[in-house]
């Protein structure tokens, strides 16, 4: 069993992530407080269903992917559409999508997320959370792909923040080509994957 | 410094042409949340949220309109003090809820908002 913990330390050049391969990460846990389990089953707001997966005040890796499992079925069922990617720190990330004008169908992948994962998807948030000092890493590498493609000064600060801050004032002088932004989205998606970040690289349906 | 005086510099030029915000507290934790369309030859969205303090974390979601298609990202897309989403698309309408979290508790109310242009 991998619990979960947090601190710091020194800056890596690799992730350190103990079972990189998504076939493993059966291992990962987390276990609440007594306080809070409590909290948890006295909440009207949260399903039953999260609920029984918490019973034991601890959140397993195939709890909580058996979680995400069905809420993309019920996101379905209701007519949405839902794509799944499993990183490797064992976290999914999850984009849904429906028609624009079927609200109806909107609420249903809301009520879906709400009802099957919303409570256990914060806690594992918790538990696949990135070290301060694994996202320096990263953005150190992020700063060197596009410093490798002729992108002007990066930040060096080695927060996420100042990358969003970055491509915005590209985007305000006009140099954000289509080109531009297909060698930016190459690096983040490549550091994003490799460190197990969420959402760090921005989102295209191309 | 030249480069931080660039970039405030920059971005004073980049004001979004559809923006929205709201601050709140609970629990003892404040933040603030946003949403903006910015638009050049690309359009370029961001919804994000901010722990001004006291919160364990924020945990949001952004639903963005493109092409006739609704993409809800999230909820939940970091457990750090600033997150966002970048979207690089023609966005027409984007909106952020976002849950300011206690810290070690469950998060508080949710506080929605949206933008469109």
């Amino acid at each position: 069993m991998l619990w979960a913990s947090c601190g710091g330390g020194t800056p890596s050049k690799e992730p350190d992530i103990a079972s990189p391969a998504p076939a493993q990460h059966g291992g990962l846990a987390i276990r609440i407080s007594p306080e809070r389990a409590a909290q948890v089953q006295a909440d009207d707001t949260i399903s039953a269903v999260q609920k029984r997966a918490l019973e034991d005040a601890e959140l397993t890796f195939a709890e909580y992917e058996s979680a995400v499992l069905e809420a993309a079925e019920c996101i379905r069922a209701s007519g949405g559409e839902v794509t799944l990617e499993l990183n490797v720190r064992g976290r999914y990330k999850y984009i849904t999508s429906y028609p624009a004008e079927r609200n109806d169908v909107g609420q249903a992948v809301s009520d879906c997320i709400r009802d099957h994962l919303s409570v256990l998807e914060q806690l594992w948030a918790e538990v696949t959370a990135v070290p301060e000092h694994e996202v320096e890493a990263a953005m150190e590498e992020m700063r060197s792909c596009l410093v490798q493609r002729d992108f002007f000064d990066p930040p060096t600060s080695g927060k996420q923040e100042d990358f969003r801050l970055y491509i915005r004032t590209l985007n305000s002088r006009g140099e954000f080509t289509e080109e531009r932004m297909g060698e930016y989205l190459e690096c983040a998606r490549q550091v994003e994957d490799k460190w197990g970040l969420s959402y760090f690289a921005p989102i295209t349906t191309r | 410094m030249l480069l931080a005086v660039g970039i405030v510099a920059a971005l004073a030029t980049a004001l979004p042409v559809a923006a929205n915000s709201v601050q709140s507290t609970t629990g003892g934790c404040t933040g603030v949340g946003h949403s903006y369309i910015l638009t050049s030859s690309w359009s370029f969205t961001e919804t994000d949220a901010s722990d001004f303090g006291g919160c364990g974390y924020v945990f949001s979601q952004g639903t963005f309109i493109i092409g006739g298609n609704a993409y809800q990202i999230g909820p939940g897309w970091g457990t750090g003090p600033l997150q966002g989403v970048d979207v690089f698309e023609n966005v027409s309408s984007v909106s952020g809820v976002h849950n300011l979290c206690n810290a070690g508790g469950p998060c508080g109310s949710s506080n929605p908002w949206g933008t469109s242009d």
